[in-house]
């Protein structure tokens, strides 16, 4: 039988930057750019055309930067590509990530008609004004314009983004954000606490006080009333930070926690196939360039082997709220088992990991302090 | 003989820090030709990095330089070079008691400071003829007119004549040279008399033993004599002697007024001190040469392994330090908080940072020290008295009586511009103000008492910051006095960290004990629980801060499947954690060891 394969496609395209993306993005939305930037997508997959063969697709993921911002024709020249080369199995979850402003009724039909069943939208907040202060281009209504046009349009599996911990923002603006969204078709939801990273705007405007977070306190209280509402509503919390109807999981996320192989496409992308992980260059221009040349633009590769496994294991798979059964540890912890089983005790007596009849999990004190218990378990 | 001590002469050059006493040493070692341009260092005497990096001469290096002077003769010229910090005043004055005469350095832009002035004074208790020259002429601020006349009024020596010249530059090196040779004096003693040599330096090495550098008073002295330490009382035999070129140069002896080195195979530099008298077994002097002391550590401080470390590799570093440095002391102690370490002693503050940083740069360790600490007089009510300079031995408050600490005598030197800011700063350091001299129109000496505890603690840090480095520091003991001294403690979430207590005046210790609570909070990490910090003087709670709870530490998502990054963070943080000492269940990161103990004006 073949093995399971996922696909993250990268296009690394905004109308603007927000203030808080330290993604690889470029606001040239140049045509000429663009149309080279997807041939030489078109490039890099005929170079993994022979790999292609030994896998069967079932996730494919098309992110950014924000890939609705380019010409929908783009996507369905990728799609038709990667067909070309790769088995998609039947039932692919394919999703692509759309941001209000780029997205219309008929450019939700055409990715459709090239086959995408998924939608992630940004979201981020349906607050006017932090909207405005975070840098999006768009308003509420337009947030929920589009998510009534994607639903019009036949997108029936629908993922929001949002976010929290935004300057100024309390406790009631994200249950006011929450309450609006639950009104539209979705059925997944991605909630990302805002963490400013080091050469975004944001980072020099909080060094200046320009803007104020909450503290940690409330940053996690905040938090815990998102997974109590949503949860309420019947979005189950199954990842540190994703929430879904039953059943609707992402796929493609799940594989990244699970350990399961994806091939990432496109610049800046990370892969992860069999025990190698490799990334793409973040230079447009060398990638661009290298590819139409027919040469991979990658690093490389590291064989993840020995300890590393074990821990990937364990911090990839304590990010599942299911968590990890202990039995499967044992397998792939082999002859280290019980030095790790040592440390999971110890985390258990302080109350940041529990053991059930057949898992281990973090506890809702160890989701808050998760790095604390990842940095433990590195030995 | 009296014909050879003609054309020699012994001199020390002396200065204020910066004013430019080794620079002018290398014009000296160039102009007499002793060495070409090429072969030249800079500042070729001080040749630890440290003393380098500092521009601060810490060891003593003494060279025999050969002049031919305009008078047409040839002149053995012996410069013995002295440290240039206060903590190191005896090795200077052992230094000037070898010479005849001394050369004053004085910044043509600066004039006089604090340690000019205490130089002048200790050569002067040597009778020494002192040589003014007047550097850094080339400077644009430069006013050597000035400076002359200041000379003259605050020191009392002719200066008009005195050589202008530009170390840096080599302007007028020769008038210098020529100045030595006009103005210091022959050496004199009688070559015939029982042995009298000074010893005024000494160091160890691997193949000959203690090499001390000594100058002959009198009488001679050559391979095979049976020589005695006259302090140590020890006797050895002499395996050679010899002159200090650009290496050591063995000659057959060395007599009455020469300068040289002795090697007789000591095995320690305990047994060949600084200041001792080397006479012969046979024919002994009658008396030692005068102004021998035994060096007395002035301040104490613990040497803990940080984590990782080996206790036996800063065991070693300490013991090979030792060859060199009698006035370094140290012996082993244990710190609940740190382990197994030592309790160093030292001459002062400068002398432990060199330590220190010795340690951590020459011998690569990785070192914690603890608050520094004078000795205190403790006079308990059963009679006894005790001296202490481990505020952890100090007996219970109850058995006290009352305690007694070091004070000295500071002469401090400033622009008047800053007396506001030193004397408010002298008043907050338990000063007593003596009086205040104008040097000039602008410029005063404050003569304060302080306690050497407030000393040591960033004193000098505190007044270079209050007047822009302008003002200088000299200090040297006076006694102790009685005093309400109090130990202050530091709780970490309810258990004593001994490494943290300090002995400090009753009337500091809540203002110490905030500032330390303070600091702490703000560099313990935050740990699963609250952890309480709280100084406290006995069983009385003056300060504390809480580090609050660990609410939250979570990394931001994974990037598109970027697991790598994620593990580079995290092992950052991982080996963030190393760094940290166990206290308790508390992990104390070890600047907090460092950062506590710097003294910060906040204002």
């Amino acid at each position: 039988m073949k093995s399971k394969l996922g696909i993250y496609v990268h296009v690394p395209f905004c109308v603007r930057k927000c203030l808080y993306c330290d993604f690889c993005s470029d606001t040239n939305l140049d045509s000429e750019l663009v149309a080279k930037y997807f041939r030489a997508l078109n490039e890099e997959i005929n170079l993994y055309r022979h790999m292609a063969g030994d896998y069967v697709t079932d996730s494919i993921f098309i992110g950014g930067g924000t890939p609705s911002a380019v010409d929908s024709r783009y996507i369905d020249e990728l799609m038709n590509h990667l067909n070309k080369w790769f088995e998609i199995d039947r039932n692919c979850e394919i999703t692509i990530e759309a941001n209000p402003g780029t997205i219309d009724i008929p450019k939700a039909r055409d990715y459709i008609y090239s086959g995408l069943n998924r939608m992630s939208v940004g979201v981020q907040t349906l607050n006017d004004q932090l909207l405005k202060k975070i840098g999006r281009i768009h308003n509420a209504e337009e947030a929920e314009k589009t998510l009534s046009d994607i639903h019009q349009a036949g997108f029936l599996n629908v993922s929001v983004d949002l976010m929290f911990n935004l300057p100024d923002q309390r406790l009631k603006d994200v249950t006011a954000d929450i309450d609006k969204i639950l009104k539209h078709d979705i059925n997944h939801i991605s909630y990302y606490s805002l963490k400013v990273e080091e050469n975004t705007p944001f980072h020099k405007m909080l060094k200046n006080n320009q803007i104020q977070l909450g503290s940690d306190e409330q940053e996690r209280e905040i938090y815990h009333r998102i997974i109590e509402m949503l949860g309420n509503r019947g979005f189950k919390q199954y990842e540190i930070s994703n929430f879904s109807m039953p059943g609707y999981e992402s796929r493609h996320n799940m594989k990244y926690w699970s350990r399961e192989s994806y091939l990432g496409l496109g610049l800046s992308s990370h892969s992860f196939i069999g025990q190698e992980r490799f990334s793409n260059t973040t230079n447009l221009h060398e990638y661009i360039h290298n590819l139409l040349d027919q040469r991979l633009s990658r690093s490389e590769g590291e064989i993840i082997q020995g300890k590393d496994i074990i821990w990937e294991y364990l911090i990839l798979g304590l990010r599942k709220t299911k968590g990890i059964q202990v039995e499967a540890f044992r397998i792939i912890a082999g002859s280290h088992y019980h030095e790790y089983r040592k440390i999971l005790n110890k985390l258990e007596m302080n109350g940041l990991i529990e053991f059930d009849a057949t898992c281990f999990r973090l506890t809702s004190l160890g989701m808050d302090l998760s790095n604390t218990v990842f940095v433990e378990l590195l030995i | 003989m009296i014909d050879r001590q003609k054309y020699v002469r012994n001199f020390s050059i002396i200065a204020h820090i910066d004013h430019g006493k080794s620079t002018l040493a290398d014009r000296l070692i160039e102009k007499t030709g002793f060495l070409t341009q090429r072969e030249m260092h800079e500042q070729l005497l001080d040749n630890m990095d440290l003393e380098r990096e500092r521009g601060i001469t810490i060891k003593l290096q003494t060279i025999r330089l050969v002049y031919k002077a305009k008078d047409g003769n040839e002149y053995i010229l012996n410069l013995i070079d002295t440290p240039g910090h206060v903590d190191f005043h005896y090795e200077v004055s052992r230094s000037l008691a070898a010479c005849e005469g001394a050369v004053l350095v004085v910044d043509a832009a600066q004039g006089i400071e604090a340690q000019t002035l205490a130089n002048v004074y200790l050569a002067l208790d040597q009778d020494l003829e002192i040589v003014p020259v007047i550097n850094k002429i080339d400077l644009p601020s430069a006013r050597p007119e000035e400076i002359k006349n200041e000379i003259e009024d605050v020191i009392g020596l002719e200066a008009q004549d005195a050589p202008m010249i530009s170390a840096k530059e080599g302007i007028n090196i020769e008038d210098v040279l020529e100045a030595i040779v006009k103005k210091i004096p022959p050496p004199s003693g009688d070559p015939e008399a029982p042995l009298k040599v000074l010893v005024f330096d000494s160091y160890y090495d691997s193949y000959k033993g203690v090499v001390a550098y000594i100058r002959v008073k009198e009488g001679r002295v050559k391979k095979g004599d049976v020589i005695k330490m006259m302090a140590a009382s020890k006797t050895f035999e002499v395996a050679e002697v010899g002159v200090l070129g650009l290496g050591q140069l063995p000659v057959e002896e060395l007599t009455a007024g020469d300068v040289g080195y002795l090697a007789a195979s000591i095995k320690d530099v305990k047994y060949c001190r600084v200041g001792d008298t080397i006479t012969k077994v046979n024919n002994p002097a009658k008396e030692a040469l005068p102004g021998y002391k035994k060096v007395i550590s002035m301040v104490y401080c613990g040497i803990y392994p940080a984590d990782g470390e080996d206790f036996n590799n800063i065991r070693d570093a300490l013991e090979k330090l030792q060859v060199n440095d009698a006035a370094l002391l140290f012996e082993p102690e244990t710190s609940v908080a740190l382990g197994f370490g030592f309790r160093c002693g030292f001459l002062g503050l400068l002398h432990l940072e060199i330590i220190q940083e010795r340690l951590e740069r020459e011998f690569d360790l990785n070192i914690i020290a603890t608050s520094p600490s004078v000795i205190y007089n403790i006079y308990k009510h059963d009679g006894t008295m005790l001296q202490i300079q481990n505020p952890t031995n100090l007996p219970s408050p109850t058995e006290i009586k009352y305690m007694e600490e070091p004070v000295v005598n500071a002469n401090i030197m400033t622009p008047s511009d800053y007396v506001g800011p030193i004397m408010e700063l002298c008043q907050n350091r338990r000063g007593l103000f003596i009086n205040m001299e104008y040097i000039e129109k602008t410029r005063v000496i404050l003569h304060y008492k302080l306690p050497l505890n407030e000393v040591i603690y960033d004193f000098f840090d505190a007044l270079k910051s209050k007047t822009r480095g302008y003002a200088s520091l000299d200090y040297e003991l006076a006694g102790y006095q009685e005093s309400k001294l109090v130990k202050l403690d530091i709780l970490i979430n309810n258990e004593l960290v001994d490494a943290f207590s300090i002995v400090v005046h009753e009337d500091k210790a809540y203002e110490r004990g905030r500032n330390m609570v303070e600091k702490l909070k703000d560099v313990i990490p935050r740990h699963m629980f609250a952890v309480p910090i709280q100084a406290t003087i006995g069983s009385k709670i003056i300060a504390r801060e809480t580090v609050r709870a660990l609410r939250k530490d979570v990394l931001s998502k994974c990037y598109g499947g970027d697991i790598t990054r994620k593990k580079k963070l995290l092992e950052k943080q991982k080996e963030g954690k190393k760094r940290m000492r166990l206290v308790g269940s508390v992990e104390v990161p070890q600047e907090a060891f460092l950062t506590v103990l710097k003294f910060d004006e906040k204002k």
